[in-house]
């Protein structure tokens, strides 16, 4: 993964518990990198160890810190690094979902040595729409939903993210159901 | 060549979004849906109004200039304020004579796309801006973090810098160390050392000397892995070293401090020498830190205390040697000293560690390092625990002897032969400072030191010298003047104690305070005096006889009673002077009694040298002191006026007395002579009033009946003043309805109200007085009478009102008020404090007025009284009289009300009964036979009691009327003689006009039935009549 999700977990820890609890969080990772740059690839172990530390010494599930991670990645980073483009991805959270797939396909070109997931939708209606999470990378489902949560504050909407199918079942991909 | 494809506008607008076409006149005839965004589209007629070409830089003026630019990269900026510009391409096409620019904006960053309001979605899914400017976001937030990594590694240089100068900084203390400092390992090379230690070529170590590799192999081959330091010392180029060994095992090597102790070691030397004189001198020794905590003792401190140095160092000596008896002001003392740095030197008393106590003389000193501050403390202790003890033997001794002498009750002063002074007690000079200072001193001194007179000194110096030269006691008396002016008298004695060559080695003065003894003479004189003169002035005559009653001694006063003089007297025998009669008593009623008793009280009746008697009450006592005749002091006053004026009382109380009797047989004779013709005119009214009579008559008639009824009330009164007066007034304690009484008063006094046209009423009875009251009902409806009478009397306009009002109710008890409230003429405040007196109507004119004894109020206060009540008057002159009546009463029952004998007369059957009337008075006879006769009863007539007898001998009779005090046979007599004599039942009922207390009852004692007085009530009289001629006749 690249170092900005890395380097977005770490801006997570700073901001919310201090400079101190993120040099915790780092030793008890063992992960020994002092600084991540952003566009530089890392071992996506690395960035599974932060988090599972980050739960640890936060006291909290992995999955909390994933869907706390999912909400950060859009209201912060999303925000501050890539704010023009998450603005112009559309003009509201439906446009902007619709959009997504398009968003992530552009990405894959962008970053080569990215294996981004793919998201299809479906099912567009009115007031909910179906995001199909395809992934190579297991165990972030929460990370997705965070996302989605962090993108309907965004928007300032008041969303239910719903799960309607996970590879915990045996199926091929997650399919979340987005309603407001 | 076939254009193979061609496009719906909606796929081109897909594929361009950006387009527009251009005609020939330069305007804009199409544009695709994104470029609307843009700009105002509609509003665009001419290219030119809205496009400028800064490259390749073109004026278009005519459709031919855009033509000429196919074929080119055409960057267009829209004339709008924001200059965007747009990048693409000019294609003309023929067909249509138009030009198509294919294009789209250029933005330098994503946040432009937003500013011009677009979206993702309003670029072609092939045109590439987006993703590059998404390469340029990521290659700007990579230098962001380059920037960032850049400044991080910066600062770490930084850190590490100056890390570097720490390293640096601490490297350098090892090196100029001037101590050597060594590091080796294990196998004892030399892996580092300091300058100094390089110095360190050959050491001498236990005696033996080594080159340095060798030394210190053989230090490490004799260590123990285990052992973390150790210290050893050795010396090289004549400089002591002590060496810190560090064994750092993990680093696999040893440090080696080595410090320079040539200094220490040779004071050491020295402090050992000097410790072995310490240590073996037979004082004993202690020397504390500067706390005072001990840091060493000598042996001969140990030996002393019987304790061990190891036992006490670092505490404070204090905790084990000091104990009850240590004087605590001592040991404040050195702790004082010690806290202020000072040197100390004391005595003190300690404890052994076994529990003995002993003495011992201690010095102490700080001991101070160069900069002044104290780092040690040292004191040598002496044992004089001996010295100690003779001194108090010693001390003893002297406090014995001080003791006694000071407690002598004189004033002891020693003087050697030149007169000073070698002790003086403490009863001679009571100040303890100036005792002290005059040993060693002369009077002299002493006199110029208190200011004293200097001719003391003269007197006493010739005295001194006196005794020196003669060599014997000396005593004299000294008067001192007091301050309060008072005299103290000292007896003084001076003596010299000679030794055996018969030289004066000291003189002891001493003085006894005399003062008392002197003072109790002189008492004893005055007392004497005094005595003697009240003895001499006294007015009881005071003698002394011995036990025959001969004289012995007398006061002047003897011969001032008696007219004897003192010689007349002294020696004669008290029988002398005495009545022949009384002589034969003397010895057995006056001699004998006072020698058993011891003393005698009694009256002597003595002959006056004049010859009268003079009667003496004596008061003598026996008087018996060892050694001495017993002998008589007799105290005697002269009573004959006394006894002379109590003989004259007892003559007049006997005629007092017969006339307080006389006074009350007058009484009872006056209420029988009275109420008798009373009786009559009352009687005779009433049956006059009976007959027919003229309005005039009837109203003279009703006078005369009115006038009598008043006289009756005078006399009554009059009585009852008699009878107060001599407590004969009888009370009764019976139950009864107060509010009949009240009811009964009202009834009566309604008419005499009625007849002055006043209102009488009773505004308040209060619910909660008692229906039954237990004392005297007649009494208070007597009071009441009077009271309520006496109202109607004094009022002529308004109304008398009668109140009755609870004040104290308790359980069984009440106190009540009756409130009397009259409008009339009313009483000065003067009037109203004689207004109980007897015979006090307020001006003689109102007597004259209104009439009446003036006896009422005065009958009425003392009937209150008696009842234990009392009476309060409230009047104001002119406005009227308020008068309250208290009364504490006990509350009763019906069962305490007496059961009365219902009057009911039953005339009827009075026909043809036979009743005989016993009066010796005419008029008597004729009232009562008058009314029986009304009735059909057959009246026969007596006398006097005889004529009763005969007449009942002789007749039949049904029922007596017997009058009391009948001359010949009185009725008393008559009744006994009908009773015991005749045997005759019959009733009697007395008629007196005898209203005097125990009457009645003697009437019951001699037979008769009842009594009735006179004057008579005639419907009482009827009923006592019909009552027993109804009982006689069941009979």
């Amino acid at each position: 993964m690249y170092g900005i999700v890395n380097k977005a977990i770490q801006d997570l820890v700073t901001d919310n518990f201090g400079a101190e609890k993120w040099e915790e969080v780092r030793e008890k990772s063992g992960v020994d990198v002092d600084f991540f740059l952003s566009n530089e690839p890392y071992d996506d172990d690395i960035t599974y160890k932060l988090a599972g530390a980050a739960a640890e010494v936060l006291n909290i599930s992995v999955g909390e810190v994933l869907n706390a991670f999912g909400e950060w990645w859009v209201l912060k980073t999303g925000k501050e690094k890539y704010g023009g483009l998450m603005e112009a991805g559309g003009n509201n959270l439906k446009e902007f979902l619709i959009n997504l797939p398009l968003f992530h396909n552009r990405i894959m070109l962008m970053y080569p040595k990215l294996t981004p997931p793919e998201f299809k939708v479906s099912n567009i209606e009115e007031n909910s729409i179906y995001i199909h999470y395809h992934s190579k990378r297991e165990g972030l489902q929460e990370f997705v939903r965070g996302l989605l949560v962090g993108l309907s504050k965004m928007y300032m909407i008041d969303s239910k993210i719903e799960l309607m199918q996970s590879r915990d079942d045996g199926n091929t991909h997650e399919i979340f159901k987005v309603s407001w | 060549m076939k254009i193979p494809f061609s496009f719906s506008e909606t796929q081109f607008n897909r594929l361009f979004p950006f387009y527009f076409l251009i005609n020939r006149d330069l305007k804009i005839v199409s544009t695709g849906k994104s470029l609307g965004k843009l700009c105002d589209i509609q509003k665009i007629i001419n290219f030119n109004q809205f496009f400028s070409i800064p490259r390749p830089l073109t004026l278009i003026n005519s459709f031919e200039d855009l033509i000429a630019l196919q074929n080119q990269l055409v960057v267009m900026e829209l004339s709008s304020d924001k200059k965007l510009k747009l990048r693409g391409q000019f294609e003309y096409m023929e067909e249509t004579q138009e030009i198509l620019f294919l294009g789209s904006p250029w933005f330098d960053s994503m946040e432009q796309l937003r500013e011009n309001n677009l979206m993702i979605n309003d670029f072609a899914m092939n045109d590439p801006l987006i993703d590059l400017l998404h390469v340029l976001k990521t290659v700007e937030i990579t230098n962001e973090d380059l920037k960032e990594l850049i400044a991080t590694i910066s600062n770490q240089k930084n850190e590490l810098k100056k890390a570097n100068k720490e390293v640096y900084d601490i490297a350098l203390f090892p090196k100029q160390n001037p101590d050597p400092n060594i590091r080796i390992n294990y196998q004892g090379d030399l892996l580092q050392n300091n300058p100094a230690a390089s110095n360190l070529d050959f050491i001498e170590y236990e005696g033996e000397i080594y080159r340095n590799d060798d030394f210190f192999k053989l230090i490490v081959a004799g260590i123990d892995k285990e052992t973390k330091r150790w210290s050893f010392e050795a010396s090289s180029n004549k400089i002591d070293y002590s060496f810190d060994c560090v064994a750092m095992l993990d680093e696999e090597y040893i440090n080696i401090y080595g410090r320079d102790i040539t200094k220490e070691k040779k004071y050491k030397q020295e402090l050992e020498k000097l410790s072995i004189i310490v240590q073996e001198t037979v004082n004993a020794v202690i020397i504390t830190n500067s706390e005072g905590n001990i840091d060493w003792v000598n042996r001969a401190y140990e030996k002393l205390t019987g304790y061990n140095l190891s036992e006490m160092k670092g505490m404070k000596p204090g905790l084990f040697v000091q104990g009850a008896e240590t004087d605590n002001e001592t040991v404040a003392y050195m702790r004082r000293q010690i806290m202020n740095s000072m040197p100390f030197a004391c005595e003190v008393y300690n404890y052994t560690k076994s529990g003995e106590g002993y003495w011992i003389r201690i010095k102490g000193q700080p001991i101070f390092d160069k900069k002044g501050n104290v780092t040690n403390f040292f004191a040598i202790e002496e044992d004089i625990t001996l010295e100690k003890e003779a001194e108090t033997k010693l001390e003893k001794l002297r406090d014995f002897y001080e003791k006694i002498l000071d407690n002598i009750p004189s004033d002891i002063a020693v003087f050697d032969k030149e007169h000073r002074y070698l002790y003086v007690n403490s009863m001679g000079i009571s100040d303890t400072k100036l005792r002290k200072w005059i040993i060693g001193k002369k009077d002299e001194d002493y006199i110029k030191e208190r200011n004293k007179p200097i001719s003391i000194l003269e007197g006493r110096r010739k005295l001194f010298d006196s005794i020196m030269k003669c060599k014997e006691l000396k005593t004299w008396e000294e008067e001192l003047k007091q301050p309060d002016g008072t005299s103290k008298y000292i007896l003084r004695n001076m003596y010299p104690v000679i030794n055996s060559n018969n030289e004066v080695e000291l003189i002891i003065g001493y003085g006894v305070d005399i003062t008392d003894i002197k003072n109790i003479q002189q008492q004893i004189e005055e007392s004497e005096k005094r005595y003697r003169e009240i003895i001499d002035n006294s007015l009881a005559i005071i003698t002394t006889h011995d036990l025959q009653g001969r004289f012995l001694n007398a006061n002047p006063m003897i011969c001032k009673i008696f007219g004897y003089t003192d010689t007349e007297f002294i020696g004669h025998s008290l029988t002398d002077f005495m009545l022949d009669e009384d002589k034969l008593l003397f010895k057995k009623t006056y001699l004998n009694k006072i020698k058993i008793n011891k003393e005698a009280t009694g009256i002597f009746r003595v002959l006056h040298k004049n010859g009268h008697i003079v009667y003496t009450l004596y008061n003598n006592y026996l008087k018996e002191e060892p050694g001495k005749d017993p002998y008589v002091i007799g105290f005697a006053v002269d009573i004959t006026k006394r006894i002379l004026a109590e003989k004259e009382l007892k003559k007049e109380k006997k005629v007092s007395e017969e006339l307080a009797k006389t006074k009350h047989n007058f009484l009872a004779n006056m209420s029988h002579e009275i109420r008798t013709p009373m009786n009559a005119i009352m009687g005779m009214s009433r049956q006059l009033l009976k007959s027919n009579l003229n309005d005039e008559q009837r109203i003279y008639l009703g006078n005369i009946t009115n006038a009598s009824e008043n006289l009756l009330v005078i006399i009554n009164d009059v009585l009852d003043i008699a009878k107060l007066e001599a407590g004969k007034l009888s009370f009764e304690k019976i139950g009864f309805a107060p509010k009949q009484v009240l009811e009964n008063v009202m009834k009566v006094m309604a008419y005499k109200a009625e007849e002055k046209g006043l209102l009488l009423t009773n505004s308040f009875y209060d619910k909660r007085l008692s229906p039954i009251l237990i004392g005297d009902p007649f009494r208070i409806n007597q009071i009441m009478l009077n009271l309520v009478s006496n109202s109607i009397k004094f009022t002529t306009v308004g109304s008398v009102d009668i109140s009755c009002n609870v004040i104290k109710d308790n359980d069984t008890s009440q106190e009540f008020e009756l409130k009397v409230i009259d409008s009339g003429i009313g009483m000065d405040q003067s009037f109203l404090k004689d207004l109980f007196k007897k015979f006090s109507q307020e001006y003689e004119s109102t007597s004259r007025k209104f009439g009446g004894t003036g006896l009422g109020m005065g009958i009425t206060k003392n009937l209150i009284d008696s009842m234990g009540g009392e009476i309060l008057v409230e009047s104001e002159k002119g406005k009227g009289t308020t008068i309250f009546v208290r009364f504490t009463l006990e509350k009763g029952t019906e069962l305490d009300v007496p059961k009365k004998d219902t009057v009911v007369v039953t005339t009827k059957n009075f026909r043809n009964k036979k009743v005989l009337i016993v009066d010796d008075n005419v008029m008597n006879r004729m009232v009562a036979a008058l009314i029986l006769n009304e009735f059909g009863v057959l009246v026969s007539e007596a006398e006097d009691g005889e004529e009763a007898i005969n007449f009942l001998k002789n007749n039949d009779c049904d029922l007596v009327l017997m009058d009391l005090q009948m001359p010949v046979s009185n009725g008393y007599n008559a009744t006994e003689i009908i009773r015991q004599r005749l045997k005759l039942d019959i009733p009697i009922i007395a008629l007196t006009a005898n209203v005097i207390k125990g009457e009645k009852e003697k009437c019951f004692k001699v037979g008769m039935n009842d009594y009735l007085s006179k004057p008579f009530d005639e419907v009482q009289f009827l009923g006592i009549i019909s009552k027993w001629l109804e009982k006689y006749l069941e009979k």
